[in-house]
């Protein structure tokens, strides 16, 4: 049943079936041979509760928060401001890119919305400096990344629901290994640079007074931050409540920039609502697949497979991370997270690894799934907003920093308080 | 005549979605006021997550069309990149129709939902003691609109099959990019052409001029 469902799963997706419509069909051949009750009726009342999940709402307002910025030049701003900053290092608009990632991955709650934003912003600086334009997009995919790790996040959100696990922890517990992260994405362009200076392009050129007049650009996204963010710490809003806040604050932002206007929000509903849709429907299915799964009693199995293993908690922790990155490769973070978090998670919880260390640990995991092929959402993002070559210089790009992901990873896993030490401080 | 209903299908989806996000930004407002009268004057008028939630489903299942018109759903290209182009015509089409197999079974289901709720005048467990006919409904409306839409792509595919107008075929359900692609390969093509003509044009002069 095991196999045959890997199987199943790897044809559809390699068919290039649209990966919710592979999830959907999976649990309904599952559903077909291995069930003895109709379970796809229950697929209406799924979908319904799911649909008006309030949490889940959270979803398309971190979405339309980040077109919103996008669209009124915030992001433009914000990176002009990012290459006086940090374009001095070898590396150049390289580390810029990281920074804007990291900055805006703080006032928007998905990797995705942060690396087309970014990417849409940096993509001409290649063609202006001669970059290496793999490694550039590399930076791109893997800045991006930040999106789902630094506060507010999507996927922490969904990981709270599914474990039970409180937001506001999580989201304090992000903010180290996020700028960690960050900087480590920094030390991987270093080392890149330094081995083939030729693909740090042209210096920039900047200047202190230049730089002072553009440190004003930053303050929009970090406002934004703080008003989201701060609502949660301070008890006055949920995640939810704080992302409505937060493109309430964005619209006011955009109309005190003069960029508001209908075809401002027309443009940015439309983004919305077509990312949402996919995203949502890649939801659903996952967790039909889900029900399906556990009616059928996969979930037991798998539960068992891993228990007789027999091995201690640190080596199935190991364990748990091979397996994510194998199925990382293959599958989309969203689904991915929602289809084995409800899994893994009781498994580590119970053994007594910490489950606020245990979600950021998985964000990183997720993180590196956005940008292994052949499947990673990130890397089609990036080369979404080119006009030209082909999916592998993303691939080859991204690659150092799957490696720096790597690091950051066992780092966490040897020292937990990288993740815990905020959260300890706070509420413990 | 498809063409046409095509286009309008098109509009009416996008239509759809301003004003899904309509319904998203005043969902946005109105926490935020909740938000706002909770913080500043410890009152709430309750309901404002409930009503967010309605509209959070029913925009979603309004956009479902909005992104197949776009082809906004993720697929996975590794091993498609790699086949053949008739091959490749036969994926986008099988994609497309599971794709749209699924959401009918999706469709068949919530209209399940919400006729049960008609029949028992269902309401949710909340303050606001909403009647779930209404929101369902709009919800099942969305999905159904979806549905629709497909029909026509598939009916548009037939005939393109027919015609085998394989062109046509990728730009309604082939992977975003190929048109672009496409008509890169045109324009380079193009471009290579005039090039040519122009260096036949040249040697011509060229032997004209060696004769006089």
């Amino acid at each position: 049943m095991l196999a045959w469902t890997g199987i199943i799963l790897m044809s559809l997706l390699a068919a290039s079936v649209p990966v919710a419509a592979a999830l959907g069909w999976l649990g309904l051949i599952l559903e077909r041979f291995y069930s003895m009750m109709p379970l796809h009726l229950a697929l209406g009342e799924i979908v319904w509760q799911n649909a008006i999940e309030y949490v889940l709402v959270a979803i398309p307002l971190f979405i339309l928060l980040g077109e919103i910025l996008l669209r009124a030049g915030i992001a433009e701003r914000m990176y002009g401001a990012m290459v006086e900053w940090l374009s001095w290092l070898p590396g150049g608009t390289m580390h810029s890119n990281i920074g804007s990632c990291a900055i805006f991955a703080a006032s928007s709650g998905s990797s995705v919305a942060t690396a087309a934003t970014v990417g849409t912003v940096a993509y001409p600086e290649i063609a202006r400096r001669g970059y290496n334009e793999p490694l550039f997009l590399g930076t791109l995919a893997a800045g991006g990344t930040l999106g789902i790790l630094i506060p507010p996040s999507i996927n922490l959100i969904i990981y709270g629901l599914l474990t039970d696990t409180s937001v506001p922890q999580l989201y304090l517990a992000g903010f180290i290994p996020g700028l960690t992260l960050a900087i480590l994405f920094m030390l991987t362009i270093l080392i890149a640079v330094l081995i083939k200076p030729a693909w740090g392009g042209e210096p920039v050129h900047t200047s202190w007074p230049a730089r002072w007049k553009t440190l004003p650009n930053l303050l929009p996204p970090l406002g934004i931050f703080v008003v989201v963010v701060g609502s949660i710490y301070a008890g006055i809003a949920t995640p939810t409540e704080a992302a409505s806040v937060g493109v309430v604050a964005a619209l006011c932002l955009a109309a005190s920039f003069r960029a508001l206007n209908w075809n401002m929000v027309r443009e940015a509903v439309e983004g919305t609502l077509r990312t949402t849709a996919m995203v949502m429907l890649i939801i659903f299915a996952a967790l039909f697949l889900n029900f399906v799964l556990a009616a059928i009693g996969m979930t037991t199995q798998l539960i068992n497979m891993i228990n007789d293993l027999g091995v201690s908690p640190m080596q199935t922790l190991w364990v748990v991370i091979a397996f994510y990155i194998v199925v990382g490769c293959f599958m989309e973070t969203l689904s991915m997270l929602i289809t084995t978090t409800p899994l893994i998670a009781p498994i580590l919880i119970g053994m007594g690894f910490d489950p606020v260390w245990l979600g950021i640990l998985i964000t990183l995991l997720l993180e590196t799934a956005l940008i292994t092929p052949p499947v990673g959402v990130n890397l089609y993002i990036v080369h979404g907003i080119r006009d030209r070559g082909t999916m592998n210089d993303v691939i080859i790009g991204a690659s150092p920093f799957v490696v720096t992901l790597f690091v950051m990873i066992v780092l966490l896993v040897m020292f937990p308080s990288i993740a815990l030490f905020l959260p300890e401080m706070f509420y413990r | 005549m498809l063409d046409r209903l095509l286009l309008k299908a098109e509009k009416t989806a996008q239509i759809a979605v301003w004003i899904g996000g309509g319904l998203l930004i005043f969902a946005a407002v109105l926490t935020t006021i909740d938000v706002l009268l909770r913080k500043l004057f410890n009152w709430s008028f309750g309901g404002a997550d409930e009503i967010a939630g309605y509209m959070f489903a029913i925009s979603t299942a309004f956009a479902f069309a909005y992104a197949t018109l776009h082809r906004a759903h993720v697929r996975i290209d590794a091993l498609y990149i790699r086949v053949p182009a008739r091959l490749r015509t036969a994926l986008d089409v099988l994609g497309f129709l599971m794709l749209g197999g699924f959401l009918g079974v999706m469709a068949e289901r919530a209209f399940d939902v919400w006729w049960n709720s008609v029949l028992n005048s269902s309401v949710s467990i909340t303050p606001l003691v909403t009647k779930l006919a209404w929101p369902q409904g709009f919800w099942f409306a969305g999905i159904l609109f979806f549905v629709l839409v497909f029909c026509l792509i598939l009916a548009r595919i037939v005939t393109a099959l027919f015609a085998r107008d394989w062109l046509r075929i990728a730009q309604l359900v082939g992977p975003r990019g190929v048109e672009e692609e496409v008509k890169e390969e045109r324009d380079h093509a193009l471009a290579e052409l005039a090039r040519e003509r122009a260096i036949i044009e040249k040697a011509r002069r060229d032997v004209r001029g060696g004769d006089s």
